[in-house]
């Protein structure tokens, strides 16, 4: 099953013409936030822009919070925790030879994550998330993001993502 | 004492809001429809998380897991004060693996309080008592007209739904 819905790109162009999950190296990912194989999912998508990489999404109506016109902070802290991942995921891959990215020895899994909640991010439109990688040791990312509502800075993440063998990762397409 | 799941109070938070919070709201079809139960000095709930909402095939995604121990919070907040919270800041730190389509505890328990903020600890706990995920998060109490301000929803009905969890 392949399943991909560009939910994402909405009135952003993309910079990079590949996201990151329709890379070889994120083949079989079933996560509910960032894979293509998950028939629930949000379907983000990922791109380089430069040294950042930018995602452009817009919420379903059922993904509020208490508050009805307003985002639910659980799915803020999805969208940015599986956008960081997947940038220290992308960032690893970047140069390596086209063999590695079909065959990844290696995936990202989140170590910790936080979230400063600025403003409430409204439901009704588009937001956008902009990450960097800060550092990026042996085993370790270390990903700060911003997630975009109109224009204004909304919420500010931060994660920690460890290197883990591909084994503890998405199960790859037979 | 161990944390298991069996050992815990049954007087359960009657849940009045009348909104489709993904996390709580029985009338979200999509959401979670959590549940809670009132401790002593927090909430906590037990759930199990679908298949579907994973990271890694059988993983609850750490996005769930942080929108779950946000909830416990919040409910804390509404069950102990008759009010409502805004998180500020949380940190979690993912410790094992928080298994999809099996039972956990998810409980916030109150580590400090003053009259304009508070200060959780919330933890993620499997059927055998492991600690799985632990968090930080950081809250200012929220009145009800800055809630109506910030999130355009009618103040009166944010009064009259926390005026059934002051008497």
């Amino acid at each position: 099953m392949k399943m991909k819905k560009d939910l994402c790109l909405l009135g952003k162009a993309k910079m990079d013409p590949i996201a990151f999950q329709d890379m070889s190296y994120s083949r079989g990912n079933h996560c509910w936030v960032c894979g293509n194989e998950n028939p629930h999912g949000l379907y983000i998508k990922s791109y380089w822009d430069g040294d950042e990489s930018v995602c452009t999404w817009k919420a379903e109506d059922y993904y509020t919070a208490g508050w009805p016109h307003v985002l639910n902070g659980g799915i803020i802290s999805g969208l940015i925790d599986c956008h960081c991942v997947l940038t220290a995921f992308a960032s690893y891959y970047r140069d390596k030879s086209p063999q590695e990215q079909e065959n990844p020895p290696y995936w990202f899994a989140t170590g910790s994550l936080k979230i400063d909640f600025l403003k409430p991010v409204a439901i009704d439109k588009p937001v956008e998330l902009r990450a960097s990688i800060k550092e990026m040791t042996e085993r370790k990312a270390f990903i700060k993001c911003s997630l975009y509502s109109e224009g204004e800075e909304c919420a500010r993440g931060e994660v920690m993502a460890v290197r883990v063998p591909t084994r503890t990762g998405p199960k790859k397409e037979k | 004492m161990g944390r298991g799941i069996n050992n815990l109070s049954e007087r359960e938070i009657p849940n009045y809001w009348p909104g489709i919070c993904f996390g709580c709201s029985r009338k979200n079809s999509q959401g979670l429809n959590l549940r809670f139960w009132l401790r002593e000095k927090g909430c906590y709930t037990r759930c199990v998380i679908p298949d579907h909402l994973c990271g890694i095939d059988g993983v609850v995604h750490g996005g769930i897991i942080t929108l779950v121990l946000e909830e416990v919070a919040q409910w804390t907040i509404i069950s102990h004060f008759g009010k409502f919270g805004m998180t500020r800041e949380i940190s979690v730190r993912y410790l094992k693996p928080v298994p999809t389509n099996m039972e956990i505890l998810v409980e916030a328990e109150i580590v400090n309080q003053n009259e304009k903020c508070i200060l959780f600890r919330c933890t993620v706990h499997n059927s055998e008592g492991v600690l799985l995920t632990e968090s930080e998060s950081d809250w200012i109490f929220a009145s009800p007209s800055t809630i109506a301000k910030a999130t355009a929803v009618d103040e009166s009905m944010l009064r009259e739904f926390l005026s059934k969890y002051s008497q």
